[in-house]
């Protein structure tokens, strides 16, 4: 990314956050900005423990982030990673050679890349792709033997990829010892250790290329209650900037690796969604968001970038194509926050930390809200932390103070975590030594690498029924209003069919207590989001208000032909409900991104 | 656009919706079904190797790589690793699910996100703006009279069907 788009987009994002300011003008969330101006700001970015010069240092060890797209490698006494496409790619050009990890540096024509990714929704199951890739970085990056390993792993990494893991590296690659931990650990650790300096509640945001993962930690401890995975990661990001950009200009369906720059170099996380779109509707010169993107050709332009105003188009080689970014800018990074936007039924990351909070423990609330970390290359995009925030100050009570946290590399941070870790005493009694596996198997390291494993459920139902998880089901309760026809109406009236369906149908969220109490104040501040008639109410609903009018009187001819969806719909909510006593059933279900099948 | 193009086109439309059906809603959730896996695959296109992995033999480029530390003799080839492995997706998360009940352990679909309470927001198909019509054909939707014609002549499931 080049600074001046930065420094443009940051610039731009402050005029939002301005006009932000003048549409919500008297939202509780103002009040607070102005009672605590400097909010946003005491998130702390310096490292406030110096690392101590005589602390322990062990031995060297190998750390390697082994995420779904790129590897993050290197070692402790490195400064930085080495980081590379975790992938075996193929273009159409060279016909004769594979392109493992960044050797694809050296191929000159890059369209049409083919891409073999090791991960399936992010867990290794595709050996003949992975192997090869830590063949070649453990022969030309970063040899390892003789060295303790510390790499990452997705939470429940599964049984059997954990197997052929241990196998790799303790029989073939014969290293003396590994430990293998979850990268949100790593990323709380280095966060607890040198951010903050103490042990706090905290919650660690992972949004990468796979997933979205939102995990608590209470007395440093992840607390797998409330730690939840949203399906939807950069991948998706880019296939549906993909998807769109071939809809609507120019067919690019086959050029992943090329859209994925496109995304990385134009979109933004918008601070105002409905202004934003207001502006990107507009005409000449009041369209501040529309960019144009110059396509690489591979042969003049080796990579693609935004053309700057004012620079005249004849100057730009003949040939080379060109991209018009509008609405694309904000909206594909906006599925972050809405994934409904795109009929994926599930809870934004915003939406789902709220959640995460209202499931933790009372008293470790606020401290949550204080410390959350977004970690994970989505992190990057322009105005991410900004709009966490803004979102979080909404829901959230006001008393309580918010603090997100980006680190200044959100992908090599989890990375760093590592290399703390590793000048961590403890870290010997962590490594499981080759003899050991060698004595005592693999199910040995599943027991020791699967903190999961200890996570008991049976502890947690029988927790006292705190009151206070009602904020929990004011939200819940209501969660059937998100069960609608992807593309007709929403339609309250449905809804209020269908209610008495309802109490039969909340799943494992309804085993929460069904009062009605009102104590914590964060119940209200969603209760105003929800209400559809409060006008000071948050983005969303100020967006649904005006558009439902408009609707009934525009479509009211529609509406009487569209009632018989309506009753589609309706019978389908029941089916869907009813089918989910069948575990099995519900996975698939789930598998596809909460969606409807 | 003039008033009389409108009712002009508006009602050689009628005559159309006239015949045309209606796509129930098992097409239209298959189509997002299948929306959603596009969004999920690694690669939209064929492997531009595919033919040629058939017809000559590649080198493995394994033997490309320059540098051998290790004894030839622990090696072994990738595939060997999957087809140790042979394991399907699902097949994992239903391992995974057996082991958690026993157990009385969180498993991978404990922490599945819910499902959102926020209101949908609705975007026409072809152009990404908010939309305030539905297409009775197949329910997608569209904001003008421009993008009705786009999504007609295109994405509609009339054609899918
Ligand atoms: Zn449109
Ligand atoms: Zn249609």
């Amino acid at each position: 990314m080049s600074t001046s788009k930065d420094e443009d987009v940051g610039a731009f994002i402050e005029k939002r956050l301005k006009l932000d300011q003048r549409v919500y003008g008297n939202r509780r969330i103002e009040k607070t900005r102005h009672r605590r101006p400097s909010n946003i700001e005491n998130v702390p970015t310096t490292l406030k423990v110096n690392k101590n010069k005589d602390k322990y240092v062990g031995p060297p060890i190998l750390i390697l982030d082994n995420g779904a797209y790129t590897t993050k490698i290197g070692m402790s006494t490195d400064d930085a990673p080495t980081i590379l496409p975790n992938c075996i790619m193929k273009v159409k050009s060279e016909r004769k050679r594979f392109f493992v990890g960044n050797q694809i540096e050296e191929c000159r024509d890059l369209s049409g890349l083919y891409y073999l990714l090791p991960c399936e929704k992010g867990y290794t199951v595709r050996w003949n792709v992975q192997k090869p890739v830590w063949d070649y970085i453990f022969n030309n990056i970063c040899p390892i033997e003789d060295k303790p390993i510390i790499m990452t792993q997705p939470m429940f990494n599964f049984k059997p990829i954990q197997e052929i893991t241990d196998e790799i590296f303790f029989e073939e690659y014969e290293i003396k010892s590994m430990f293998r931990i979850n990268p949100n650990d790593l990323a709380k650790y280095e966060y607890l250790n040198n951010v903050v300096g103490r042990n706090v509640p905290c919650i660690v945001v992972d949004s990468g290329f796979s997933f979205t993962t939102v995990v608590p930690y209470i007395g440093g401890k992840k607390y797998y209650k409330a730690a939840r995975r949203i399906n939807l990661g950069g991948k998706m990001l880019t296939n549906y900037l993909k998807d769109i950009i071939s809809y609507r200009q120019l067919h690019v369906m086959d050029e992943t690796y090329v859209i994925n720059q496109v995304k990385e170099d134009t979109c933004y996380v918008t601070p105002n969604f409905k202004e934003d779109m207001r502006i990107a509707s507009s005409y000449g010169s009041a369209n501040t968001i529309i960019k144009s993107y110059v396509l690489p050709d591979f042969n003049n332009i080796r990579r693609g970038y935004v053309q700057q105003l004012g620079e005249n188009t004849d100057e730009i080689a003949e040939g080379c194509q060109i991209l018009r970014l509008n609405n694309e800018r904000f909206t594909v990074p906006e599925l972050l926050f809405h994934p409904s936007d795109i009929g994926i039924e599930s809870v934004g990351i915003v939406e789902c930390i709220v959640k995460c909070i209202q499931l933790c423990p009372l008293k470790d609330r606020p401290g949550l809200a204080k410390n959350i970390v977004l970690i994970g290359g989505n992190a990057n995009f322009p105005g991410f932390r900004e709009r966490v925030y803004a979102d979080l100050r909404s829901y959230l009570p006001d008393h309580w103070t918010v603090n997100v946290y980006k680190p200044e590399n959100p992908i090599t941070f989890a990375w760093q975590g590592g290399k703390s870790l590793a000048s961590n005493p403890k870290i010997k009694s962590l490594l499981i030594t080759k003899e050991q596996y060698e004595e005592r198997g693999s199910a040995y390291t599943y027991e020791r690498f699967s903190d999961w494993l200890r996570s008991d459920r049976q502890l947690h139902q029988e927790e006292p029924k705190s009151t206070n998880t009602v904020a929990t089901n004011s939200v819940l309760q209501s969660g059937h209003f998100s069960r609608f026809d992807l593309f007709g109406k929403h339609e309250l009236e449905t809804e209020e069919l269908c209610d008495t369906d309802d109490n039969s149908a909340s799943d494992k969220l309804s085993k929460e207590s069904n009062g009605d109490v009102k104590s914590d104040s964060s119940i209200d501040a969603v209760k105003e989001k929800d209400s559809e008639n409060n006008d000071n109410s948050p983005e969303t609903t100020l967006e649904a208000q005006p558009e439902d009018t408009g609707e009934s009187s525009n479509t009211n001819k529609i509406n009487d032909k569209v009632s018989k969806h309506k009753a589609f719909i309706k019978i389908d909510n029941k089916d869907v409900r009813s089918s989910e006593p069948n575990v099995f059933a519900s996975y698939d279900f789930n598998l596809l991104c909460n969606s409807f099948i | 656009m003039t008033i009389s193009k409108l009712t002009l086109r508006g009602s050689t439309r009628l005559k159309e919706n006239e015949k045309r059906r209606i796509v129930d809603e098992t097409s239209r959730k298959r189509r997002h079904r299948k929306m959603l896996e596009t969004l999920e695959a690694d690669n939209y296109h064929e492997d531009p190797h595919a033919d040629l992995v058939m017809s000559k033999k590649i080198p493995k480029f394994d033997e490309n790589l320059e540098t051998r530390t290790r004894s030839k003799r622990k090696e072994k080839s990738a595939d060997y690793y999957q087809m140790k492995f042979r394991k399907h997706f699902l097949q994992l998360l239903e391992e995974d699910r057996v082991e958690a009940e026993v157990t009385r352990r969180y498993s991978y679909m404990d922490m599945a996100s819910e499902d959102t309470t926020m209101p949908y927001r609705h975007f026409c198909a072809v152009c990404g703006f908010f939309s305030p019509y539905v297409c009775l054909t197949c329910g997608m939707r569209y904001c003008t009279i421009r993008c009705m014609d786009t999504h007609m002549d295109t994405r509609c499931l009339k054609w899918a069907a």
